[in-house]
């Protein structure tokens, strides 16, 4: 008997018990498998039979299925506990008297993330630099009003976490900072950096994640 | 960073060298000394400036030690 023939004839003879056990009221064509309680292991080119476990139920013998643990393997594809990004703000020196936006003076989208976090360094000899952090939900982020939100975001390098408060500033030497807002639930936001001396370092990094 | 600050600096990463485990320690000890004094007075370096010279002190001691 030719494989084909003895496909077709596995075919009809388990449609036959299955209709004559009850199993379903054939509406079309009834299609059943066989029921194996050890996995049949083909060798390539085999044709293979579909199989049922016990109850019934069709055994899938494709890559998402476990056989150790009888379950579906469930893969996601770049989770959000892998969704993050880090951007340098700015690292530079001798920053021109100014008031400066980083990224930019329009900001950057939150699109995407919930948790965002600074960390730097400011040194100033002879002037003072002040670092805040506005944000906004106007989709008109050139002419729509930025908010000062720099008390929502917290310390993380006292000992115990408590808000930055209104701003981070340097006068006549070196602050270093770590900021973190873990529930920065605003469209857009910018960190803005005022320093009123041309002699000076300026460090900015930004780190903002999914959850 | 010009070229005469530059030989400067890694003359003094040289002479610090054996003074600090972390090397770069030494990058921070200059970028704050050439900022606060005593090596300057308000002369600002990239930190990253700093470091690649910490780094080029570092294979000429490397290089030094593969010829020995």
């Amino acid at each position: 008997m030719s494989v084909s023939n003895k496909l077709s004839a596995n075919l009809v003879e388990n449609t036959k018990t299955a209709y004559e056990s009850g199993i379903a009221t054939p509406r079309g064509s009834i299609i059943a498998g066989q029921y194996n309680t050890t996995k049949p292991t083909p060798v390539s080119g085999d044709y293979v039979f579909l199989q049922l476990g016990s109850s019934g139920g069709l055994v899938t013998e494709s890559q998402s299925y476990d056989s150790d643990t009888t379950s579906d393997k469930v893969f996601e594809i770049n989770p959000l506990s892998v969704q993050s990004v880090a951007i340098s703000l700015l690292d530079d020196t001798n920053i021109a008297v100014a008031t400066n936006y980083y990224p930019n003076a329009t900001g950057a989208s939150m699109d995407g993330y919930t948790s965002i976090s600074f960390t730097g360094k400011f040194i100033d000899a002879d002037g003072v630099m002040t670092m805040t952090v506005e944000a906004m939900d106007d989709e008109d982020t050139t002419s729509g009003d930025w908010i000062d939100v720099t008390n929502s975001f917290i310390d993380e390098k006292a000992s115990v976490a408590t808000s930055i408060g209104a701003s981070v500033t340097v006068t006549n030497g070196t602050v270093t900072f770590a900021i973190a807002n873990k529930d920065f639930n605003y469209e857009n936001y910018r960190v803005k950096m005022v320093n009123n001396g041309a002699t000076n370092t300026g460090i900015i990094k930004e780190r903002k994640k999914a959850i | 960073m010009e070229d005469d600050k530059r030989i400067e600096i890694k003359v003094k990463v040289e002479e610090l060298w054996d003074s600090y485990l972390i090397k770069s320690e030494i990058a921070k000890k200059l970028e704050s000394e050439y900022i606060f004094g005593p090596l300057g007075t308000n002369e600002h370096y990239k930190s990253s400036d700093l470091m690649d010279i910490v780094k080029e002190v570092q294979a000429d001691k490397t290089e030094l030690e593969l010829k020995e």
